[in-house]
């Protein structure tokens, strides 16, 4: 599954293994490097939560990383502690808890060498895992967020009460003050949208204004858990698109 | 010891460094030509290996629900004295784009085992298959007659997918509420177009190559040793148990037994679980298949146990 039709695109040989530092674990992480001119972005894509490998279902992202690196890029894609190859034993997937650890061990893992600007791209969890890490981090040029929850308990429905979770408003919040350019991406028939949907135009008016930083795309169908492989190949292009008019 | 020309990335310096665990270390390595490679991690004793194991994986929604429990019987079987490589099928996971065929998988496997052999200075190799990664691992030892243990092996190829296109109805039906605009998936496999399987791309040249295979004739000459562990409830350990009294009639010999587990490979969500390491079923699971594979593989069952 190609999303499109880089020039040139990365294979096995443009990719080096990593071993991941966070905490007591390793995690293990398959770096892409850009083929061509080097763009100046590193992106890291994060899979989403249920034990989700690095590859993403259906590997998605394997395909996303050697497109993207086709473009320039340097991207990086990891399995969570207690996941895949990586060591340790995973959590319950906490939305207010989403693993920093390994996120930030991740970013530090990315070369030193003339350091780039960085994209987060995330799937549900990811997105979670992202916007909790990274909302501040002075790197962070863009994301791009999958389905990402709206409340910070249990899966992260928020539902009738529309009561939208702390962290998710304090996260996007700063995303939003920091002027950061970030894509939510939902399906028209995910739940999650269907919470944002409710919230909107009223708590999220003001993120969402027209002179903001942040963007929202409602894509056909059901984009959360990726369980359409017409859904992944439009979210992977929406992304490739996305992070194309960043440089 | 490669079977295929060109560069070969396990062999160079691509990886930056083995990963120690419990003494034992793991080598990720791309292994083949550019443009072909195959993913795959060789689990290493912290002595010389007595033997190795390869372990060839199921497809699709089953490849991601077992991976995790792959990865604890690689480990295990590396404290146990055995080399254990595990690997993506190319097209899948890691590796570079291919066709996925049953002989490619078949051929990747071999080509892997080549690798591993080399890497842990080891001649003497057993099998491990989880279900339609049975099939792969009964026709990669075939020629030797080599062991192996088998998690959910199909008994064809044809029940595989059949299973697989019920899900696939349980599924889209779960999702959707409705499969009325679903076509025929053999229909739409035999025209030569992919499956959508709950988000899993299924071609139709691995539909098409491995639909006509039975485990029994993927197994060879009888007698050779096959360790059948069926996971799943009292239905279905009873319908495994008569599996393998029928291929014991052919001559095999053929060991049984079964986990109380759930097995719902197919339906994330479902059967939201614990991490595998935390599940009493997983954990004797994996015990039981490492002790008979490191037995059946020369490893010292004891050691490190």
């Amino acid at each position: 599954m190609r999303f499109m039709a880089a020039k040139t695109r990365a294979q096995a040989d443009d990719e080096h293994f990593v071993y991941i530092p966070a905490g007591a674990d390793h995690l293990f992480g398959v770096l892409t490097e850009p083929v061509g001119k080097p763009s100046g972005l590193d992106v890291l894509l994060l899979s989403g939560g249920m034990y989700t490998l690095s590859t993403n279902r259906n590997r998605m992202f394997v395909d996303l990383a050697r497109d993207l690196a086709g473009h320039g890029h340097r991207v990086l894609r990891f399995d969570y502690h207690g996941v895949g190859e990586s060591t340790g034993v995973i959590g319950p997937y906490a939305l207010s808890d989403p693993n920093p650890a390994d996120v930030a061990g991740a970013v530090e893992c990315l070369p030193g060498e003339g350091r780039n600007d960085l994209v987060l791209v995330g799937c549900c969890y990811g997105g979670g895992a992202a916007m909790h890490t990274l909302a501040d981090d002075p790197r962070v040029r863009s994301m791009v967020l999958m389905a990402p929850p709206l409340g910070d308990e249990g899966r992260g429905n928020i539902g009738d009460s529309c009561e939208i979770g702390a962290l998710f408003l304090k996260h996007a919040e700063t995303l939003r003050a920091r002027n950061i350019p970030t894509l939510f991406v939902y399906g028209a028939e995910d739940s999650y949208y269907h919470d944002f949907d409710r919230v909107r135009h009223t708590r999220l008016e003001a993120l969402f204004s027209d002179d903001s930083s942040l963007a929202v795309q409602v894509l056909p169908g059901e984009l959360h858990g990726l369980s359409w492989v017409r859904s992944q190949e439009l979210f992977a292009r929406t992304t490739l698109d996305w992070i194309s008019q960043l440089h | 010891m490669m079977a295929t020309a060109g560069r070969v990335l396990g062999e160079d310096q691509d990886v930056r460094a083995d990963l120690a665990t419990n003494g034992c270390r793991e080598r990720p390595a791309f292994v083949g030509p550019i443009g072909g490679a195959v993913f795959a991690c060789l689990h290493l004793p912290d002595k010389p290996a007595r033997g190795a194991v390869v372990l060839c994986s199921s497809i699709a929604a089953e490849w991601k629900f077992n991976y995790r429990r792959e990865v604890l019987l690689a480990r295990r079987l590396a404290e146990l004295g055995v080399a254990a490589a595990r690997l993506h099928y190319l097209g899948t996971g890691h590796s570079d784009d291919g066709e996925i065929t049953f002989g490619a998988m078949v051929d990747d496997v071999e080509r892997v085992r080549d690798w591993a052999c080399g890497q842990a200075d080891v001649e003497h190799v057993v099998y491990f298959g989880s279900r339609l990664g049975a099939l792969v691992a009964a026709a990669a030892g075939r020629a030797t007659g080599s062991p192996l243990a088998c998690w959910n092996a199909p008994t064809t190829g044809a029940a595989y997918f059949r299973e697989v296109f019920q899900i696939l109805r349980v599924g889209r039906l779960a999702g959707s509420g409705t499969v009325d605009d679903m076509p025929a998936a053999q229909d739409l496999l035999r025209s030569g177009q992919p499956l959508d399987v709950l988000g899993y791309t299924l071609g139709p040249a691995l539909y098409l190559s491995a639909s006509t295979l039975s485990f029994a004739d993927e197994l060879g000459s009888p007698p050779r040793r096959v360790n059948l562990i069926e996971i799943g409830d009292a239905r279905q350990a009873q319908q495994a148990a008569g599996y393998a009294a029928s291929l014991r009639d052919q001559g095999f010999d053929v060991a049984a037994s079964s986990v109380d587990d759930g097995r719902s490979w197919w339906l994330d969500g479902a059967d939201a679980p614990r991490a595998d390491e935390h599940r009493e079923a997983v954990v004797t699971l994996v015990e039981e298949t490492a002790i008979w594979l490191a037995a059946a593989g020369g490893g010292d069952a004891l050691h490190g146990g």
